[in-house]
């Protein structure tokens, strides 16, 4: 082994000395070289320390209320400013459920929408849907908020929101709610149409991916076309699926102006799906300025925000894991990345 | 394919200079304003910055006052009261603007403030009672309005609020608690009317910026208050006097101290205002904003001063600009034009005096509300 590699090494060696005799004005060249690469390590430098001072910057100011309240800040419910008292577990519960609203209602409609793209729809169709779908995910997230109050919650309010309590409701007591129009509901569904076309451009370029030849054999064994979609196409993209969700969740866990806009923040867990409740980003979008007057609080707020962040690490590491284990360890960096 | 190329790329050149040019014109002519102000700006610069509720007042109070004091230059921003307090204190800006007073916390954590109050603000109650006559003045006290903002108190026909208000049918509707969700002086003003009326209220909540609401849902900003209230049927929040006036709203009659119904208005503020003031056990350093628990017949029991906190440790040249501004705006900046327009109750002007003296005294030693110094 080790002969060879120091065979390769001597090759490689032998080019680029060639390389640099063929180079007139070796001095400069070398000196730009050596500049550009400065350049390029002082970027990757930045990033990193960007990231670190960000990261310490909110341990530090998070500091008092980490040491006062340690672990019980994630399992208390107690958030009183005027006492001193905080715990986040409200707002974590909150943001969960809004991400997993989303999530439910986004995978489906995005993966159904990616089949259609890339199987059934005419040459002309998935030009045009594709292009729209690529405007929807530029849609600033402040006019998704302002469309759920004008059009989502008043749908919600009088129709669906009654509609699941007089019909699911009577057997399930969470689906037996209020029927506000704002709540967890409202904000889910709208960050759910925020991240179906995340989930389904990266589900069909995948589908686009798959080798022409398994779908022909899969025909040759006598599938049919929905067979073939759903037992060898949509099974060969699933960690491109696992991936896109991973983008979809880091999204909607985030997601700020449309939840602060519906969900009614208001600091309950959510019992019913037609609940108002509270997530962690839009507390600190209403409350972070007002915190700052008080250390303790604002530690509190910060140390949320560093919740959500760990939130993000886990799950993408947990994706990125999942993903290396479906692929075998090749594509899972270019798809994981969140 | 040589010419070409070279043409392509003069023409680049040509777009790349253009570009260019527009660049540094952009750039020039943001400088601009910088270059030209000089030393004249830095001199009688004055930030305010705060609280939200008072941020249209003090934008026509900065354009009217720098228009007849040219060399002084105010700018205004919108921040939340905490903001201002906290950047107040630790010098970022010159003025920080408040809904709240100063309380005995917040004087320990920030010893070198000094509350000025300078306009005067409401909370009122708006309501949407389905097949309730918009000429219907629902009545509430203290204890009622507490245990519906508790969730104690959960339908519009309860025996409570009927017996508050005989002769209005109420229909058997569930009552939908409407709260701001960002910090807000509103909010401090209506929970501490509720607190310093209903003792339930004061050990279950207490009196906050932003408390921790046991029911209803939140808002973010009076208009969203406003909305919700009136799109969902069922709803009671609150909002203070500017927003009742812009959308003419239908308010609640509040109990005042000497049991009688008072609908908030100017004129029903300002004479809480005046009461306030007669009375002596009112603290000489205004640390306390609400006026609840003020006698009189035509007194609204939930209105409150808003206030600017001025840093006592602001440098000499500052803060005489500070004090002409102040004195400024307790004067002319009260004209109606001003307050009643963006939405606030001009000060009770004479009694204020001997107080103001005081403050204005501990700000600036040797100067007094009534020395209108010309500079």
């Amino acid at each position: 082994m080790s002969v060879v590699e120091t065979g390769k090494q001597e090759k490689l060696l032998q080019r680029k000395e060639a390389l640099e005799r063929r180079v007139t004005g070796k001095e400069t060249m070398v000196q730009s070289d050596r500049i550009f690469g400065w350049g390029l390590k002082a970027g990757g430098l930045l990033i990193m320390a960007l990231f670190l001072v960000v990261l310490l910057v909110c341990i530090v100011t998070a500091w008092p209320s980490i040491r006062k309240f340690g672990f019980s800040f994630l399992w208390s419910q107690a958030w009183n400013p005027s006492r001193g008292i905080f715990g986040g577990l409200t707002y974590i519960i909150g943001t969960f459920w809004v991400t997993g609203i989303a999530l439910v209602i986004s995978i489906p409609v995005a993966i159904f929408s990616a089949l259609f793209l890339s199987d059934y729809a005419p040459k002309w169709m998935s030009g045009i849907v594709s292009t729209l779908m690529e405007m929807l995910a530029g849609i600033p997230s402040i006019v998704f908020g302002a469309f759920g109050i004008t059009f989502m919650v008043p749908i919600l309010r009088d129709h669906l929101e009654p509609f699941l309590a007089n019909t699911l409701g009577t057997r399930w007591d969470f689906f037996n709610g209020d029927a506000l129009g704002y709540g967890v509901l409202a904000a889910g569904i709208v960050v759910g149409f925020m991240i179906v076309p995340l989930v389904a451009t990266v589900t069909r370029d995948s589908l686009l991916m798959v080798p022409q030849e398994m779908v022909e054999a899969s025909y040759a064994l006598g599938a049919t076309k929905a067979e073939t979609l759903f037992f060898v196409k949509l099974k060969a993209v699933i960690p491109g699926i696992v991936g896109s969700v991973i983008l979809g969740f880091g999204r909607a866990v985030g997601e700020t102006m449309a939840v602060l806009l519906l969900i009614g923040n208001q600091a309950s867990i959510p019992e019913t799906i037609q609940d108002v409740g509270y997530t962690i980003s839009s507390l600190l979008a209403n409350t972070f300025t007002y915190a700052v007057i008080d250390p303790l609080y604002a530690a509190a707020e910060v140390e949320l925000g560093l919740i959500l962040l760990m939130m993000t690490l886990v799950v993408n590491t947990l994706g990125r894991k999942l993903l290396m284990r479906l692929m075998g360890g090749r594509l899972a960096g270019s798809v994981g990345g969140g | 394919m040589f010419l070409s190329n070279s043409s392509r790329s003069s023409r680049n050149k040509r777009v790349k200079t253009r570009f260019g040019r527009i660049i540094l014109f952009l750039f020039a002519a943001c400088l601009a304003p910088f270059l030209a102000a000089g030393p004249g700006w830095a001199a009688g610069s004055i930030t305010i910055s705060g609280s939200s509720m008072l941020f249209p007042l003090e934008q026509v109070w900065a354009v009217a006052y720098m228009k007849s004091h040219p060399g002084v230059h105010i700018s205004v921003a919108s921040t939340g009261s905490g903001f201002g307090i906290s950047n107040a204190a630790n010098g970022n800006i010159t003025i920080g603007a408040s809904d709240a007073y100063l309380t005995k916390d917040l004087r320990k954590r920030y010893p070198n403030l000094v509350s000025v109050p300078i306009a005067f603000d409401d909370a009122q109650v708006i309501y949407n009672v389905p097949g309730l006559p918009k000429s219907v003045t629902l009545r509430f006290d203290g204890k009622v309005l507490a245990r519906i903002f508790l969730g104690k108190i959960r339908f519009w026909n309860d025996r409570q609020i009927r017996a508050l208000n005989p002769g209005v049918h109420f229909p058997h509707t569930r009552i939908r608690v409407v709260h701001r969700a960002d910090a807000s002086g509103t909010t401090f003003v209506f929970t501490d009317y509720l607190a310093q009326t209903s003792s339930e209220w004061f050990n279950q909540v207490g009196r906050d910026m932003s408390p921790a609401w046991p029911v209803g849902s939140g808002y973010n900003g009076s208009d969203a208050v406003v909305a919700a209230v009136m799109s969902s049927p069922g709803s009671i929040g609150y909002v203070g006097l500017g927003w009742v006036k812009e959308y003419k709203l239908t308010t609640a009659a509040l109990k005042n101290l000497d049991g009688y119904f008072v609908e908030g208005s100017v004129d029903t503020i300002r004479k809480a205002g005046h009461a306030a003031l007669k009375d002596p056990s009112f603290p000489d350093d205004f640390n306390r904003s609400m006026v609840w628990n003020i006698h009189g017949k035509d007194v609204y029991p939930d209105a409150n001063f808003e206030f600017w906190m001025i840093n006592t440790n602001l440098d000499g040249e500052t803060m005489k600009h500070v004090r002409d501004l102040i004195m400024w705006a307790l004067s002319e900046g009260q004209n109606a034009k001003y307050t009643v327009d963006s939405g606030f109750a001009p000060l009770p002007f004479r009694p204020l005096k001997g107080r103001l003296d005081k403050i204005i005294h501990r700000l600036l030693p040797g100067n007094s509300y009534n020395v209108r110094s010309p500079g």
